[in-house]
């Protein structure tokens, strides 16, 4: 039973990148929306006709405390990296200081750690850019 | 992974930050590496509390927005629903005034002048944030939090002292165990929730670890004996 809960940890880890990769935020770059809600844009993830298992496991693995829905006027975002320039994952201790140093001043604010150090895939959350600022700041494929 | 994730938040406060239910934890600082949460930002103080309604409908007073400050976020059930904003774009609409947060199968005739909330589950919790308007101090969004109060409606008439806790300072550990702790929170859980048709064959797969919730008539037995107790 103690194998399954590290297997579990694991699959959720591997769902996290898949599906930050497949929803970048900027083209050419490896930050993603760390709040992907369901089809009705609530967090419950209960559709007519089934439960999205595993998109509810990856938020509420990354995160707490959901809005009820969240419309593209939201007053908050939170932008996470998932990989650094070169698309490797970010690991605690190896790439994470390179992740940091491309975070650009006032496009948005580095706040927190989620895991320990030396954890696989650890995310540093951006919270509060307002998304008209972000947008402005779009990166292009040669910057 | 909701309910295991949110019951880690609560456990972690009892535990580490010395509340209990109904005990509210308001930071006077952003969050530091000390705050092991989730998503947390370091741009806005947090303000947080959990309650159980087994022990009957929850009193919750917002204050009203002021110029200095405004309180927004959410309350949520054991699965981490969110059953009620609040602030702005809550039934208070930044006004403020008085939640009441109703348990599951309760009977009882609900009083007038509160924003009633039926719970799904018991265990409830949130988390506010409150936000600094221009010319504000961090100070000025601490002491608007401790303007909260949050009681059973059973004490309304005279309300307890409203204990706060700055946790500013201490470790608030609340990320889930990956090990074999997890299975215990799990238990804590499903022991105590009423199940949900949709959670029914997660609950089966749970038997057959030797994991049973609580059957309903069960819990109507163990709520109204609370009820009765009170």
């Amino acid at each position: 039973m103690e194998k399954a809960v590290v297997d579990a940890w694991f699959y959720l880890q591997q769902q996290a990148e898949a599906r930050a990769q497949s929803n970048p935020f900027w083209p050419y770059r490896h930050w993603s929306s760390a709040l992907i809600p369901g089809p009705d844009l609530g967090f419950d993830y209960v559709t007519d006709t089934s439960i999205l298992l595993d998109a509810r496991g990856v938020q509420f693995f990354l995160g707490t405390y959901y809005p009820k829905v969240l419309n593209e006027h939201a007053a908050t975002m939170y932008l996470a990296p998932f990989a650094d320039k070169d698309g490797a994952r970010l690991e605690g201790g190896k790439n994470i200081s390179d992740a940091c140093a491309r975070q650009r001043a006032g496009s948005a604010v580095l706040v927190a750690y989620g895991l320990r150090p030396g954890d696989l895939g650890l995310h540093l959350f951006a919270g509060n850019a307002p998304r008209h600022l972000v947008v402005r700041q779009t990166p292009t494929e040669d910057e | 992974m909701p309910a295991v994730s949110i019951y880690r938040m609560r456990a972690g406060a009892f535990e580490h930050l010395g509340i209990t239910d109904n005990g509210i934890l308001a930071y006077s600082q952003t969050c530091t590496p000390r705050c092991e949460v989730l998503t947390a930002n370091n741009a806005t103080p947090y303000v947080a509390a959990y309650s159980d309604l087994r022990k009957g409908p929850l009193v919750l007073e917002v204050p009203a927005r002021t110029e200095k400050s405004v309180m927004y976020g959410q309350i949520v059930d054991a699965w981490q629903t969110a059953i009620a904003n609040v602030g702005p774009s809550g039934a208070d609409k930044g006004k403020g005034g008085k939640y009441l947060l109703v348990p599951p199968g309760y009977k009882k005739p609900i009083p007038e002048g509160y924003f009633v909330v039926h719970s799904p589950g018991y265990r409830i919790a949130f988390a506010f944030r409150s936000v600094k308007l221009a010319g504000a101090s961090s100070a000025d969004a601490y002491n608007y939090a401790r303007k909260l109060r949050m009681y059973y409606l059973g004490e309304a008439t005279n309300p307890p002292a409203q204990k706060f806790v700055d946790p500013s300072d201490m470790r608030y550990p609340t990320l889930p165990f990956y090990d074999a702790r997890y299975y215990q929170d799990l238990y804590d859980i499903v022991s105590v929730e009423p199940v949900q048709t949709r959670d029914k064959v997660m609950m089966g797969m749970l038997a057959s670890i030797g994991m049973n919730p609580a059957s309903r008539t069960r819990q109507r037995q163990l709520s109204r004996r609370r009820w009765k107790r009170r």
